[in-house]
């Protein structure tokens, strides 16, 4: 996991060059996934990314922030998230047909150059997932910590690690990408 | 064979009699069981009270002080193994004003000290100290009638169960029957089985029972609801039913337990060894396990082994589980296998929680272990592209069910097959198309808890 130290590492200004592209890349694809315009969102992926949402459970304080490594809600790779993809726009769907409404709201940017040739970057994540006639909104939020490789057409993403803040996830499925 | 009884008249407060909410004779059952408010309170006392209950697999607490925090019905309770390496399964609930004692969720601790005024209770559940004693009570008081309450805790190929019931058979005498099936699911290697990791959550908009019925015995509802796993090429053939015929279903009228074995890939037998190397491979093990699986399965398991299976079941009331052979979901890493252990944690007559873990085989190599979990929790983790679907669709049980009319329809259990005479097994075995005999046989138990 490429890790950010805030307090050591200082983000590029949002309207820097670089800075600017990531927080355009990310809003872009919030709209994106919102949309479900999902084959160009998978145009956005390195085919070597990994996409990870890792366990998360109630620990003391000297314990750490309760992320476990060894279990996870996501572990995918282009293959796998190409098969959710499949499943989203052409399959049989009955977790996402009809879909869910959703509403992601990406926030607390920040954005640092490195490592390498590499941009590395860290978001919050709101997601409001409104479904069938319930007037209640299903809430999921977290960070997610980024990493981009430079290609001829852009940025790809090759690494997403999602940090959850609900031990128990309250969607009643997750049927949707983050 | 499953047989009407008569039991004990418990009314519900607008005079409906519990045991005229199931009928066993006549195949189906009220559609109430699953909304109403004081089913659920009776269920709470007259199930989970008294039956074993699933609270951890023993890998998740590998070392002494290790514990993890779980719920036997309602009721929160610590798993803890202690300084001597047995496991005690105590009421996370202090003796003094009822605070839990210990409020993560897992952890490594010799004691807990209660939240509110500091009793300590250490992992056995002994009630080590008052906090000032002496200020406080005087003379101090009896701690040895003060301990957390403990619950008779066994752990049973690695699966760590617990009952309050004094009275409830020991948990060798339960699975007694199941043995025979849960030998070949959780105990057919020497190095045993272990969990991933923490468990994965999530809340489903359902009752507990949607789910643990649907995996004693549901074979119907695969075909459909998982059908884009031939639409998508993962599993060709998956939604035809001709693909189903070789399920066999296999209750246990005592416990409730109920589950299906699929020979999805059917092996020849005649040469064993080789057709052990074959169904070894396909049940998600490699050739090197062979030697010790011949060994610790009788000949009557090994006669159901060998011709290649696939499982699922329900362990009454709440632990189901997987082991199938399954695709990756990615096309590169090709097909795998999906070994998981799913309980349904109640949360109310209409929701509950699941709790996810991948189950690997300790010996594999790393990364077939590795490619394993990826695969289970693709499929059958809070985003897996099967469990999806069917919170789904319990979810739209959920909907359908909870007016007035609906509450009142009966759900049917009409599909039956005749009993398998040549299984070799034990349990009552039906070897056809999915039948809803297991699903009929989990609602016995249930309204034999509920009325006895």
């Amino acid at each position: 996991m490429t890790t950010v130290e805030p307090a050591v590492r200082r983000p590029l200004a949002p309207t820097s060059e670089l800075g600017a592209e990531v927080w355009m890349w990310l809003t872009d694809e919030a709209e994106l996934l919102d949309r479900r315009a999902l084959r160009p969102w998978l145009d956005r992926l390195d085919p070597q990314i990994r996409y990870l949402m890792p366990a998360r459970a109630t620990v003391h304080r000297a314990d750490g922030d309760g992320t476990f490594s060894t279990n996870h809600h996501f572990d995918e790779t282009y293959g796998s998230l190409t098969t959710r993809v499949r499943k989203l726009a052409e399959a049989t769907n009955f977790a996402e047909d009809p879909p869910s409404r959703t509403r992601r709201f990406v926030t607390n940017i920040r954005v640092y150059a490195g490592p390498g040739d590499d941009v590395t970057a860290s978001s919050y994540l709101l997601l409001l997932r409104s479904r069938g006639d319930a007037a209640n909104l299903e809430v999921l939020s977290c960070e997610r910590n980024d990493l981009f490789r430079r290609h001829d057409d852009g940025l790809k993403l090759l690494r997403r690690d999602i940090t959850l803040d609900q031990s128990t996830l309250g969607l009643v499925h997750l049927g949707v990408l983050l | 064979m499953l047989t009407e009884r008569r039991f004990t008249t418990i009314l519900l407060p607008d005079g409906a009699a519990v045991d005229e909410l199931v009928s066993i004779d006549d195949r189906w059952v009220a559609a109430r069981v699953m909304t109403d408010p004081d089913l659920y309170g009776l269920e709470l006392a007259r199930i989970f009270d008294r039956v074993w209950v699933f609270v951890g697999h023993e890998t998740e607490i590998p070392n002494p002080g290790d514990f993890v925090t779980r719920y036997i019905g309602a009721d929160p309770v610590i798993v803890a193994r202690s300084a001597d390496g047995d496991v005690h399964v105590t009421l996370n609930v202090c003796s003094h004003r009822g605070a839990t004692v210990c409020r993560v969720e897992c952890g490594n601790a010799a004691t807990f000290r209660c939240p509110y005024h500091a009793w300590v209770y250490d992992n056995t559940g002994e009630l080590l100290g008052i906090f000032a004693e002496r200020d406080a009570y005087g003379d101090g008081l009896d701690k040895g009638t003060l301990s957390l309450k403990r619950a008779r805790t066994t752990a049973y190929h690695g699966l760590i169960f617990a009952t309050w019931n004094p009275d409830a058979p020991s948990l060798a005498d339960h699975f007694s029957t199941m043995d025979f099936y849960y030998r070949i699911v959780f105990g057919l290697t020497d190095g045993g089985f272990e969990v991933a990791g923490p468990p994965l959550r999530w809340v489903e908009n359902t009752n507990w029972k949607f789910a643990a019925e649907n995996l004693s015995g549901d074979g119907y509802h695969l075909m459909n609801v998982h059908k884009f796993l031939d639409e998508l090429g993962l599993i060709p053939g998956w939604s035809d039913p001709t693909m189903a015929r070789g399920v066999t279903s296999v209750y246990d009228r005592r416990t409730g337990d109920g589950l299906q074995m699929a020979h999805f890939f059917p092996i020849d037998t005649s040469d064993l060894e080789a057709a052990m190397v074959t169904s070894t491979t396909l049940f998600g093990l490699t050739e090197t396990f062979v030697p010790e699986i011949m060994r610790r399965l009788s000949a009557d398991q090994l006669a159901v082994f060998a011709k290649g299976i696939s499982a699922a079941g329900t362990i009454f009331p709440t632990l189901s589980y997987t082991a199938l052979p399954w695709p990756t979901g990615d096309p590169a890493e090709g097909f795998s296998f999906m070994r998981a252990l799913r309980l349904a944690q109640p949360l109310g007559p209409d929701r509950h929680v699941v709790w996810t873990w991948p189950l690997l085989a300790r010996d594999l190599p790393g990364e077939e272990k590795e490619r394993q979990r990826r695969t289970t929790l693709r499929s059958f983790g809070t985003a897996g592209l099967v469990e999806q679907d069917d919170a789904e669709v319990w979810s739209a049980n959920q909907r359908g069910i909870a007016g007035v009319q609906g509450r009142q329809r009966r759900f049917r259990y009409d599909a039956s097959r005749p009993v398998n005479p040549d299984w070799p097994g034990p349990g009552v075995a039906r070897t056809a198309f999915p039948d809803e005999d297991n699903q009929l046989n989990f609602w016995a138990r249930w309204l034999e808890l509920m009325t006895a």
